[in-house]
């Protein structure tokens, strides 16, 4: 119901063409708009760090909704972040059930049905040792979203607590904590990786170290800005003056108060986790065969360029198709946890 | 006369300020500079002063949430100046702060009952957290919030009762110094009455001494027994409630109830004689009287002198003017 | 509402009738202002008193066109110099700004742009309304500056905002508002956020240069000092509404409606310090709630039925006295 349609139903008795108008100086308003969590503070007239009108009663009448419920209505409402969520759902129930979902194992080899076209019996067709495309694909899945969500895990309970460490404590640890940071962000990924498989040995648990190890310099910048933002407010001050510990002032005050944006980056690195998986195993480092991955297939693809270019296709569309609905999702959080466009 | 619970002595408080060229040492910014003052147990101490007068810091300096560039602070007649946070951690039940902001004093993130339980949680108050719940309704209670709203947020109280939410975290603890920074100064002028009663009456119940800090006169007027006004980072005078506002002494005391608007008292008059100019930078500050710039009373010698001590002009009135009480 | 031409002199410089704005949230409608008239007369001061969430800052939004989405001005007229500032196209709206209503705001800080000289900030009003070229705009904006008494004005005018105080910074505002002299100043809660001292020389300030330059000053504001200073004429507002008006001195010698009964009684008087502070029971209104008759009966000590069917019209209850309220009739 926009404004003019309720201007007309209250009966205001205004003439037609006046609310016309003003329904068309709204829609211009609102082009220009301020956002509206503002706009209700503006609305009642608050001043200052005075609020708008409550009632001075003993407790609120009606609870006033949260930030999360409200960050998840607002998620609900936008058409690409259900796109997104649907669509990473069912890449990860795929993983999950692949075994259910195709009757063939990964390794399984036909070497009479070798380079056969998309049909009926393979989805996807089949490789140059006659293994399913469609088989290995699924099971290629699990690899990728275990090792984004793991290696982005781990990334990220190393980059808080090392963000919020350096902000929290500034001084000396600080500068120590922003140095290492440097040194790791620096790091080129790819010597990184091979050293670590060096010394660990190839495979997918590597992956996840080598990833998580590397990835965790992002996350631990941007917390130690949100931490430096935080940490002169009254509460922190509340809970010093009760004795509580530095770390426990961590934990309990200023981690919770940082998680959305901790949510966001998490989202959004995890493409970057699935890519470098495909690489490492495209160079032979990460996932070993017969276990399949899809950087790993189009390792293998190469070789088969010229005869078979659809080989690489579908790996590719899988890695492309996942890394586009993370990164949706994530822009999506973004927005939704936004504070400034809450109501 | 009572042993005082809490002692200054000669307390100041420096802050560096990085100063903006390359390799020049940091400014100094003297927040409090040379405080000596004796609280009484259960008196209510008002600290008025306008915006860079160091009160708030004064107050943080008096529970050790801040540590004294130099000076010493005593609590029950023990130095609690050198004491390290661990050390320091027994005394926080004593000494408890309400905040100024209603909005950046809780945590968005924790319930009500979360963030009054906290305190005695870190202190390891109680056997468990049943009884710490039960506490923590007794407190809502008292600071009259209705307890069945312990589970929500901050967010959907308002300024008034997120006051009281702070009043009641300070409480939890049972200590027996409440510094109260600004603790209406966001508050509309009826939610303010409000506040300012249930301390009065927290107080009486529970024998507390409350350290008030405020730059409304007429707020502190209502409450505190002892008034110190503050400038620049000193006391300026000190005296009973009454007394000093009696009798004000210190120009700039006097400045200050000038300026405050009398209700009924008609249009306000251009012509009246009002304070003029602006509170001096506390990193450049000049030699003698911190208030010589403004001072319509200035002569030679208050450029000339140090930082001026209190004296006793009138029976326990003490102000740090050497014009002031020539004609008394 | 009816003109009273005998009753206070002075032309109407700004006519306000009726204005009502409304906010549009998801499921309901918060309605900030509900129906305010009033008349400013040359060289007079108005206030409009209440306390936060009384609509009394979206007044002001709402006549200059600045009502942030998604609120509108559903109703209303605001009549100045024989047009209705309310109805203009947006796109004129900047010459109004400015040159015919000048605002000052709360927050010094955040109204000044803070990358921005202090100076420049000045002189481009001259140079947007008056046509100015730079040069002439600086000479005016440091002719401005030594008007509210800004020392040194040629250097302060290469200051940036943070370099001054709040005073200071309130006096640039006070400079900009002024510039293109305005007929109408309105001043949005112009001293809350300064101290006492340099609030009594930030009003002093005000009442010199209105008698100098004879213009009309609204003020809004929460503080009762302000107001027992300042207004000729005071509008109490709440809920939305106006409640009471009164010239200055009725209001602090005798008050009609319950509410600004109780405002006043609130008031931390130097005085009396064992004597417990009045404070107003009940809870304010949300604006959201449909509120049938009078917003303010919850609380009111001589509540009757009427009060909760119908709004009370506001009516003459004494000369010079305008009060909403059924005790009255």
């Amino acid at each position: 119901m926009n404004a003019f349609q309720s201007i007309f139903r209250r009966g205001d008795g205004m003439a037609a063409e006046q609310a016309e108008r003003l329904a068309a100086e709204q829609s211009d308003r609102q082009a220009a708009a301020q956002n509206a969590g503002e706009a209700a503070n503006k609305a009642t007239g608050s001043t200052g760090a005075n609020e708008p009108c409550q009632p001075e009663t003993k407790g609120p009448d009606k609870s006033t909704e949260g930030f999360y419920r409200d960050a998840f209505r607002r998620l609900r409402r936008n058409p690409f972040a259900i796109v997104a969520f649907i669509i990473i759902l069912c890449l990860v129930l795929a993983a999950i059930f692949a075994p259910l979902l195709t009757p063939y194992g990964y390794a399984e080899q036909s070497l009479k049905d070798k380079w056969a076209p998309c049909s009926g019996t393979h989805f996807f067709g089949t490789d140059n040792l006659g293994r399913d495309i469609f088989t290995r694909i699924l099971y290629g899945a699990r690899v990728s979203l275990s090792v984004g969500l793991i290696a982005e895990m781990i990334a990220t309970t190393i980059g808080v607590l090392m963000g919020a460490t350096a902000g929290y404590y500034g001084g000396k640890i600080d500068v120590i904590i922003s140095r290492i940071i440097e040194v790791f962000a620096s790091f080129p990924f790819m010597l990184f990786a091979i050293t670590m498989t060096c010394v660990l040995g190839t495979g997918v648990i590597n992956c996840f170290i080598a990833i998580g190890l590397i990835g965790w310099t992002g996350m631990a910048r941007l917390i130690r800005g949100e931490v430096l933002r935080l940490k002169n407010m009254e509460f922190v001050e509340a809970a010093k003056a009760n004795g509580s510990s530095g770390f426990r002032i961590i934990t309990k005050q200023l981690v919770p108060n940082c998680l959305p944006t901790i949510i966001v980056i998490l989202t959004m690195d995890i493409p970057g986790d699935i890519l470098l998986e495909s690489t490492l195993s495209f160079l032979g480092l990460g996932v070993q065969p017969p276990t399949p991955s899809w950087g790993e297939m189009i390792s293998a693809a190469q070789l088969y360029l010229r005869q078979h270019p659809g080989y690489s296709i579908f790996p590719g569309l899988a890695i492309f198709i996942t890394i586009l609905a993370f990164n949706i999702l994530g822009d999506c959080l973004r927005d939704a946890m936004d504070p400034k466009l809450r109501r | 006369m009572n042993e005082p619970i809490l002692k200054l002595d000669h307390v100041s408080r420096t802050f560096k300020i990085e100063s903006k060229k390359l390799f020049t040492p940091p400014d100094l910014l003297k927040a409090v500079q040379n405080v000596s003052l004796e609280v009484s147990p259960g008196e209510i101490l008002g600290l008025v002063g306008e915006s860079g007068c160091g009160k708030s810091t004064l107050g943080r300096l008096m529970i050790r949430l801040l540590k004294p560039s130099s000076g010493r602070v005593f609590y029950r007649g023990k130095d609690i100046t050198e004491l390290s946070e661990k050390e320091l951690r027994p005394y926080r039940k004593q000494m408890q702060i309400v905040f100024q902001d209603p909005y950046a004093s809780l945590n968005p993130r924790m319930t009500v009952e979360e963030i009054i339980m906290d305190a005695m949680e870190v202190q390891g108050l109680y056997q468990s957290t049943q009884e710490r719940k039960a506490k923590v309704y007794q407190l809502m209670e008292e600071c009259g919030l209705d307890p069945d709203y312990a589970k929500r947020y901050p967010h959907e109280f308002s300024g008034g009762q997120r006051q009281r939410i702070g009043v009641a975290r300070a409480l939890s603890v049972e200590p027996e110094i409440m510094i109260c920074d600004e603790p209406v100064s966001a508050l509309d002028v009826s939610v303010q009455a409000q506040i300012i009663n249930l301390l009065k009456d927290l107080k009486a119940r529970k024998n507390l001494t409350l350290i008030f800090i405020s730059h409304d006169l007429s707020v502190v007027n209502h409450i505190a027994d002892r008034i110190a006004v503050m400038y620049l980072g000193q006391i300026v005078e000190l005296a009973e409630t009454k007394e000093l506002f009696a009798y004000p002494l210190h120009p700039y005391t006097q400045a200050l109830f000038n300026a405050i608007p009398k209700i009924g008292a008609g249009r306000f008059d251009p012509e009246k004689e009002i304070l003029e100019g602006n509170i001096p930078s506390p990193i450049h500050l000049p030699v003698g009287c911190a208030f010589q710039g403004r001072c319509v009373q200035c002569a030679d010698i208050c450029r000339r002198e140090g930082a001026l001590p209190l004296r006793e002009l009138r029976p326990n009135h003490f102000c740090a003017c050497l014009q002031a009480g020539q004609d008394l | 509402m009816n003109h009273d031409p005998e009753k206070s002199s002075g032309e109407i410089v700004l006519s306000v009738r009726d204005l009502k704005t409304y906010f549009y949230l998801d499921n309901t409608v918060l309605k900030a202002i509900d129906g305010i008239s009033f008349d400013l007369r040359k060289g007079q001061t108005l206030c409009l008193v209440g306390e936060s969430g009384c609509g009394k800052s979206m007044t002001a939004l709402s006549l200059l066109g600045l009502v942030p989405a998604p609120g509108k001005v559903v109703a209303g007229s605001a009549i100045m110099k024989g047009r209705d500032i309310l109805k203009e196209k947006k796109k004129n709206l900047w010459q109004l700004r400015g040159k015919d209503i000048g605002m000052i705001f709360q927050e010094p800080m955040t109204s000044l742009n803070p990358v921005l000289k202090i100076g420049y900030q000045i002189s481009e009003v001259y140079r947007i309304h008056g046509g100015l070229s730079k040069d002439e705009a600086r000479e005016k904006a440091i002719e401005m500056l030594r008007l509210v008494h800004i020392p040194e004005p040629e250097q302060r005018y290469n200051d940036y905002p943070h370099q001054l105080s709040g005073g200071m910074r309130q006096r640039v505002m006070i400079a900009m508002a002024l510039a293109c002299d305005p007929e109408v100043l309105i001043c949005d809660e112009p001293t809350t956020a300064l101290d006492v001292t340099v609030q009594a020389q930030i009003m002093r300030l005000i009442v010199e240069l209105q008698q100098k330059m004879g213009m009309s000053v609204l003020l809004i504001t929460h503080d009762m000092g302000v107001v027992s200073e300042m207004a000729d004429e005071i509008f109490v507002i709440y809920a939305g509404r106006v409640v009471e008006t009164s010239d200055r001195e009725g209001m602090f010698l005798k008050q009609y409606h319950p509410y600004s009964e109780a405002l006043i009684r609130s008031i931390p008087v130097i005085g009396d310090k064992d004597k417990e502070l009045y404070s107003i029971p009940g809870m304010v209104v949300k604006l959201t709630d449909a509120v049938r008759g009078c917003a303010f009966c919850d609380r009111c000590p001589y509540a009757q039925d009427r009060c909760r069917e119908e709004v009370p019209e506001l009516k003459e209850v004494a000369p010079g006295r305008k009060v909403a309220c059924y005790r009255y009739e």
